[in-house]
């Protein structure tokens, strides 16, 4: 980390609660991060070379998860720096803002082409927390240019209202044949799923994270922040992380390794550090 | 025979997601000039095996003073929302925005307290979201433009308009104070 080299601004809207372990999970890439409140100048932000909107819950998700964030001012410099080319990463509820925002998917600039809903699950309602396997399916975005299409990224979802919908028509195919679907929910073995509980929400085409279309700005419903580092793994995990984590119990320097979500979070810092800053 | 009897249910005390989107309105979105006040019902649409109308009402009633399912008298105001065409219960300066999930995902909600509440003549139940919004000027059946407001208001298109529904995941009607409905979304 160096006082010139490039810099992440993780907003706090008001209800947010994950900006902290997103910072240090950027930090923890290389790259150096401040925690940015909403309404902070925007002349101040405008400075920085990529953005993170966390998860939680800004303004209690009234009305709707990320409604009433999306039309605060600071989204005003947040759209402008990302029609710049910045990285912008929209976690949880900040990928739940980013739709609002109409910034992504964006294939009509500014409108409102999706719907994060109500999740749909088999006799429960609500909230749900787990552990979910996402398959990268697309390398064009800037969360996933560090991986391969098809690599299985176990990251937690914890959610009400995740379920990527539409009304407009063939939008899933348009997003599919431009590269702007990210993750798609799986099995541990690389199968997109169709249903609960590997498919967490009902999303449409099991779709977990979307990107616009320059690839820059990507909302993404799970919370890669909450598997940066090994411990954070659970040991039940199913697959090589999980055997990784095992492999590591009572060992502090192997359990601070990284864990599956560091390779999402370190795609953006890799495409900051490669080119110094914006 | 079903019968249909629709419950409003509101806080007694400041409702905080009701101020929240007034503020929004307000400062965010430009609209202070146009919208004097907001109020955030929860609508219970119920069946109800009974009848008469006012039978089915006052099952309703004995629901509601037997269980706290559809509401708690305590921080609770309800009332029946008219059911005949062209009737309203909203004052003359305002209008309503009724949003649903457009798939029912809300509906295991209303199942479960339909279950909850064991009373059965109340076969089903559905809920939805009624937002009243006081205008700053009386609508007027012959200036139809009042609509445009309303979708403004109600159905998110992009960042700058609409608050209240996104077409994407909810359905949205407005309902004028003359008792006319109308879709936002269908």
């Amino acid at each position: 980390m160096t006082a010139t080299g490039p810099r992440v601004a993780v907003i706090r809207f008001p209800g947010l609660n994950c900006e902290n372990e997103t910072r240090r999970a950027v930090i923890d890439q290389g790259v150096s991060a401040d925690v940015f409140m909403w309404n902070g100048p925007t002349d101040e932000l405008a400075h920085y070379d990529a953005y993170v909107l966390p998860g939680g819950f800004s303004y209690q998700d009234r009305v709707r998860a990320g409604a009433i964030a999306a039309k605060d001012r600071v989204m005003d410099c947040i759209i402008e720096q990302a029609a710049a080319g910045k990285p912008v990463l929209g976690i949880c509820n900040g990928a739940q803002i980013l739709v609002e925002s109409g910034l992504v998917p964006g294939l009509a600039a500014g409108n409102v082409e999706v719907g994060l809903a109500r999740n749909i699950m088999p006799d429960r309602d609500g909230y749900y927390s787990r552990w979910s396997y996402l398959r990268v399916e697309s390398e064009a975005t800037a969360a996933t240019a560090g991986l391969r299409v098809g690599d299985v990224v176990p990251v937690p979802v914890a959610h009400a209202e995740g379920r990527f919908v539409t009304t407009e028509d063939g939008l899933v195919e348009r997003l599919r044949a431009n590269g702007q679907i990210a993750f798609t929910y799986c099995t541990p073995d690389g199968t997109v799923a169709d249903r609960f509980p590997w498919n967490p929400n009902g999303s449409t085409a099991a779709i977990a994270g979307i990107s616009n279309p320059a690839g820059n700005v990507v909302a993404m419903m799970p919370h890669p922040e909450r598997s940066t580092w090994l411990y954070q793994v659970p040991e039940t995990l199913a697959g090589r992380w999980g055997r990784e984590r095992r492999d590591a119990r009572g060992d502090t320097r192997l359990l601070s390794a990284p864990g599956p979500g560091a390779l999402i979070i370190r795609s953006i810092c890799d495409r900051l550090l490669a080119r110094g800053g914006v | 025979m079903i019968r249909n009897v629709t419950l409003a249910v509101r806080l007694k005390i400041t409702d905080n997601e009701a101020f929240s989107a007034l503020e929004a309105l307000h400062t965010k979105m430009g609209l202070g000039d146009r919208v004097a006040g907001l109020v955030r019902e929860t609508l219970w649409d119920l069946g109800v095996e009974a009848a008469t109308a006012a039978e089915a009402e006052q099952v309703v009633e004995e629901a509601i003073a037997r269980t706290n399912v559809f509401l708690n008298p305590n921080k609770h105001y309800h009332a029946f929302v008219p059911a005949a065409e062209g009737s309203s219960d909203l004052d003359d300066d305002e209008v309503a925005v009724i949003v649903t999930d457009r798939d029912g995902a809300d509906s295991p909600r209303a199942l479960a307290a339909v279950a909850r509440a064991g009373v059965p003549e109340i076969v089903r139940a559905r809920v939805a979201t009624r937002w009243r919004i006081r205008l700053t000027e009386t609508p007027d059946p012959a200036h139809p433009e009042v609509l445009e407001l309303i979708r403004r208001i109600g159905v998110t298109t992009d960042r700058d308009a609409g608050l209240l529904a996104n077409p994407h995941s909810q359905s949205a009607a407005c309902v004028l104070p003359w008792g006319e409905q109308k879709p936002l979304v269908g």
